[in-house]
């Protein structure tokens, strides 16, 4: 089942002489349970394109669609709601609430929608992100591996649509780069997660099940590899 | 929005610091703003208070015919009170002149109460009833009289007329000089049961000198009607009492009207309206200023509230970000600001009423700080008020920010080409420093103009009230001495016949007065052009003709001048047309339109003969002496927009006649018993010249010390407000700093660009307000000196210089405020997070 549609997207910076075109006719689709990376060399266009998918940019022209919905027909507002219930957001930089401890962190999207917290839900994914003893910590107490952890636990707290990140392990050791992309492997097989990943890593992009390469903003390889 | 709440909180407990300069911003506005309101409610309470003691407690006052008709009007509508007066009429105790004169009136219970009057009683109680009397003890002390409190005395009462056929029966001459008669119609005993001192300050009482209780078959009489509450429809309340009586309505107390509010003139509504047009522009100065902190505090939030948008926080939720931190700040600096506007009040009416004792306390009444919930109601709803439209603008931001704009951190502390193209001259002498420091301060140039406006604000609004108090306390002063007293404590008018009894009724009270006498007037000599100063050209009507001021003095006292003045006498003694020419006025005599100027009129030397005009009237004078240089003593005491001439008195011996009106000119320290002395004798043009001139002096020292109070806290606001937007530009470059630091930039470097960013600020407002501060200067001089006193234009640089040092501290202050700030930046952390 086809989750994410994405039609002949652009993107351009600036207008006329300074005008910088960062995407260029960006087509393709995931399938529902997809774990797909996007690769390229830095400035092609790698989080642009990711920031496009997740309703946080709007694309010069072109279209989204998750969930069959076109994204960028929605207001404001509504964009808000979409990120909040159907896109999970993973950085580079974590970009956790250093107020809030792991828990509260992680509930964030919950308590920004005014529902109530699945406890069990959450419990499950304290368990699994193994974070259930730093519940109360503060991000400032917790290492860069768990503090990304913290930031996957909030992106899968409203399992959502799809799961995007954006070279969540470029500031991580290799043993916390392991440790995360197992995370996002047992969460894709555990949840049947789409996970789309930004990484300039070849090893970490052969570990998903495909590969869209983009170059100069255009998307040069779309290749299936498991 | 829970989440909101609890976010808001921690994050204001994190940046504790920052929290702190906020709700103290707020605790000073809204203290300033509750001063303002409970300062002007205390003086408002304290002159209805004044009015109520000295003028009575009554709101208007109805002629009704006769005292029956009072116990029907205290039942009228919202009548809580009513004091009968009636005139019993006036009596000779003794043989009849103006001294043995008694005026008795006629006096209720309420009326000694409403009035005040215990508190002039000297011994024994007011009256109860129509035989009992009290009399004031300057009249028994006067007449010699040996009264005292039980014994009878017999008054023939009667109306004083004036009547050309039958003076002859006691020939009194009344103020007016007209003679009058006495016509007695009534004989009445008396035992006096108190006695009172004079009632000099009572309004109403202060004409009497005897005081019986209210006879029941007296006739008409007036009622003074007491309400409660006073409202504006006093004036209907008053016609319908009045009709359901069958009285009048004579008069309204216009001046305790006035004090609550309710006028039939716009006098009330135009006080109201400049009150509620300060506290508005309190509460815009305060709210700009309170935004500028909300919206530092969201620069330093900018990356949260961006990450916040990427997990679907609507633009609801993350304007209410800025709202919630302002209601936070606000339950804590609402209240608190309130409780310092209140103390504040309380230090500086404390100030004042011992700066200024005899003009603000008057024995158990005086000027103190009287609280109303409504003050605190306003106060608090201007606090709010001022938060309200303080979270406005930040509050749009909050909710405009977009998820690509912080992790782009494409908003405000990104140079823009304009910002870069800054500080070509600031690098030409401060180098690198320099330069840095320049295109900094422009990278965010609304921020660099909310402080440099603020500062520049408080800097013109400081000097321009500085001004205006200086230059209305100069205009009182320019006629007292250095050391603050009067050339002349009391100035009369009174015929040249009644000159001897003038001074013996002073001597006769035992006063200590040197007293002047003079006659003046204005005359005009025509003048040729060799004679005439050309820088002076416009004292002169038609290029030819010239006012003096011709002054005849007594003998004594030119003989004094001379002597203080080292001008031989010998000539004026012998010579009644010899004069002293003061050859010096003062106004817009130059070429310059509405420039003062102040010069000698005539090129004229010793001997020179003035033909003089006056009317039909021609009268020479000799120059004897001249006096070309300033002599603020003789021209204080005369004129400063025309030259005099001083001539003996003799000189207007062909002006000169019993009825001739002289002035006196009287130096004592008792000045208030001279002119009550002078009053008692008949004397109705008379001065108290040292009371008037010190109570001028002690307002505008008042307002001096008001607008320095006022400039003080803006100051400290503005201080706290510059080094909150220090820090925070710290805040959001402390990467740049991490970045900065790493390629070697020492701590010295560090400083010296940061003292240059912040001294960037205060000279950028400075370059502005001085220049602008001087022109507002300027008007105020020729808005003052026209119409009044003609006084050369000065510019007291001292305040200037207060004013540039008030800035250097503050941006100092916020200097080392931020270099703190920045010297705590982790260099390797921020090196790490980088920008995304």
């Amino acid at each position: 089942m086809e989750i994410l549609r994405v039609e002949h997207v652009c993107k351009t910076y600036g207008t006329g002489e300074t005008a910088v075109n960062v995407l260029t006719d960006i087509s393709f689709s995931v399938q529902k349970g997809e774990f797909v990376a996007i690769i390229g060399a830095s400035g092609s266009g790698k989080s642009t394109l990711l920031h496009i998918l997740g309703g946080i940019d709007r694309p010069t022209s072109g279209e989204v669609f998750v969930d069959g919905q076109s994204v960028y027909e929605r207001t404001e507002d509504q964009l808000a709601v979409f990120r909040r219930r159907q896109v999970g957001l993973i950085y580079q930089f974590y970009n956790l609430i250093p107020v809030l401890n792991v828990e509260e962190n992680i509930t964030l999207p919950v308590r920004l929608d005014g529902r109530k917290i699945n406890k069990k839900r959450l419990a499950g994914l304290l368990q699994v992100l193994g974070l259930t003893r730093r519940r109360r910590y503060l991000p400032s107490q917790l290492s860069g591996g768990q503090q990304q952890r913290v930031a996957i636990g909030r992106a899968l707290m409203n399992a959502p649509a799809i799961l995007l990140a954006d070279e969540p392990t470029g500031n991580l050791d290799t043993q916390n780069t392991q440790e995360i992309m197992q995370l996002l492997e047992a969460s894709h097989k555990a949840y049947r997660q789409t996970i789309i990943l930004i990484t300039h890593d070849p090893e970490i992009a052969l570990q998903t099940d495909r590969i869209l390469e983009i170059q100069d903003g255009k998307l040069i390889r779309d290749e299936v590899i498991r | 929005m829970e989440m909101m709440f609890t976010l808001t909180l921690r994050i204001l407990k994190r940046n504790w610091k920052r929290t702190l300069l906020t709700v103290c911003t707020i605790i000073l506005s809204v203290g300033m703003m509750t001063a303002v309101l409970c300062g002007g409610w205390s003086m408002l309470r304290f002159l209805q208070e004044k009015e109520k003691r000295y003028g009575g407690d009554y709101a208007y006052r109805i002629e009704i015919p006769s005292q029956q008709q009072a116990e029907k009007l205290m039942r009228g509508k919202n009548v809580e009170d009513v004091s009968l007066f009636r005139f019993a009429g006036s009596s000779f105790y003794g043989e009849p002149s103006n001294q043995t004169l008694l005026a008795v009136a006629e006096i209720n219970e309420a009326f000694v109460e409403n009035f005040s009057l215990e508190q002039y009683l000297l011994e024994g109680r007011f009256p109860f009833n129509e035989n009992e009397i009290v009399l004031t003890q300057d009249f028994i002390e006067d007449n010699g009289l040996a009264c005292s409190v039980g014994d009878t005395i017999r008054l023939s009462l009667g109306a004083r007329v004036w009547d050309e056929i039958h003076t002859e029966l006691y020939g009194l001459v009344n103020y007016l000089g007209e003679r009058e008669s006495f016509h007695p119609n009534a004989e009445r005993t008396y035992t006096i049961v108190g006695i009172v001192s004079e009632m000099n300050e009572s309004k109403t009482a202060s004409e009497f000198n005897a005081f019986s209780g209210m006879g029941s078959d007296g006739g008409a009489l007036s009622a003074f009607v007491t309400c409660n509450p006073i409202s504006k429809s006093v004036y209907s309340e008053a016609e319908e009492n009045a009709k359901a009586v069958g009285g009048q309505v004579s008069a309204f107390h216009s001046e305790l009207l006035l004090y609550h509010g309710v006028t039939g003139g716009r006098g009330a509504a135009k006080i109201l309206a400049a009150v509620g047009a300060v506290i508005v522009l309190l509460m815009a100065a305060c709210s700009a200023m309170i935004s500028n902190v909300l919206s530092i505090s969201l620069q330093e939030r900018i990356r949260q509230l961006g990450m916040l948008a990427s997990i679907g926080a609507s633009r609801r939720q993350k304007k209410a970000s800025v709202t919630i931190e302002a209601l936070m700040l606000g339950v804590i600096g609402i209240p608190f600001g309130i409780l310092f506007g209140l103390g504040l009040t309380s230090v500086v009416l404390a100030v004042i009423r011992i700066s200024f004792e005899a003009a603000f306390t008057f024995g158990a009444l005086g000027l103190r700080t009287h609280i109303h919930w409504m003050i605190l109601l306003l106060g608090g709803i201007s606090g709010i008020g001022s938060l309200f439209f303080a979270c406005q603008v930040p509050g749009k931001m909050a909710s405009k920010v977009t998820v690509i704009d912080t992790l782009k951190q494409s908003d405000v502390y990104q140079a823009k080409r304009e910002s870069t193209s800054h500080g070509k001259v600031m690098s030409l002498f401060f180098g690198i420093y320099g330069a840095l420091a320049s295109k900094n301060i422009y990278r965010n140039p609304r921020r660099f103009h909310a402080v440099t406006m603020s500062i520049f604000s408080a800097v013109v609004l400081g000097l321009s009230l500085y001004s205006f108090s200086d230059f209305m306390l100069f205009q009182t002063s320019m006629d007292m001495k250095e050391d603050g007293s009067s050339y002349t404590d009391v100035e009369a008018a009174i015929p040249y016949k009644d000159l001897q009894r003038a001074v013996k009724a002073i001597s006769d009270e035992g006063l200590s007065a040197d007293i002047s006498y003079r006659i003046s007037r204005y005359m005009t000599a025509a003048f040729e052009e060799a004679s005439i100063n050309p820088d002076m050209a416009g004292y002169f009507i038609n290029g030819e003709l010239a006012e003096f001021y011709v002054v005849g003095m007594d003998e004594e006292h030119l003989y004094a001048l001379c002597e203080e003045n080292n001008i031989d006498y010998a000539a004026y003694n012998t010579e009644s047309d010899h004069g002293i020419l003061i050859n010096r006025a003062a106004g817009n005599y130059g070429p310059a339109p509405n420039r003062v100027v102040i010069g000698s009129p005539f090129l004229l030397e010793r001997g020179a003969e003035i033909e003089l005009e006056y009317g039909d009237n021609r009268k020479r004078v000799i120059v004897q002496d001249v006096v070309n240089g300033n002599n603020a003593d003789i021209q204080s005491q005369l004129v400063r927009d025309r030259a005099v001439l001083i001539v003996p008195m003799s000189y207007f011996d062909w002006l000169l006649n019993g009825d001739t009106y002289i002035e006196l000119a009287i130096d004592t320290p008792q000045h208030g018993q001279v002119t009550e002395c002078l009053a008692d004798m008949g004397v109705f043009q008379v001065f108290d010249v040292a009371k008037t001139t010190e109570n001028s002096r002690q307002i505008y020292t008042l307002l001096k010390m008001m607008v320095c109070i006022f400039t003080v806290l803006m100051t400290m606001i503005i201080g706290l407000n510059v080094c909150n937007t220090m820090a925070n530009t710290i805040h959001v470059r402390r990467n740049e700093f991490a970045v900065l630091r790493s390629v070697g930039k020492t701590a010295a470097c560090l400083k010296k660009m940061l003292l240059l960013e912040s001294a960037l600020y205060g000279v950028k407002s400075l370059l502005f307000a001085v220049p602008i501060s001087l022109a507002i200067h300027y008007m105020m001089y020729l808005l003052i000196s026209k119409g009044m006193t003609p006084f050369l234009f000065y510019i007291k640089w001292g305040a200037y210089g207060i004013a540039v040092m008030t800035v250097i501290i503050v941006v100092v202050m916020a200097m080392l405020f931020s270099l703190r700030s920045a010297e705590k930046v982790e260099m390797v952390e921020e090196l790490k997070m980088g920008s995304i």
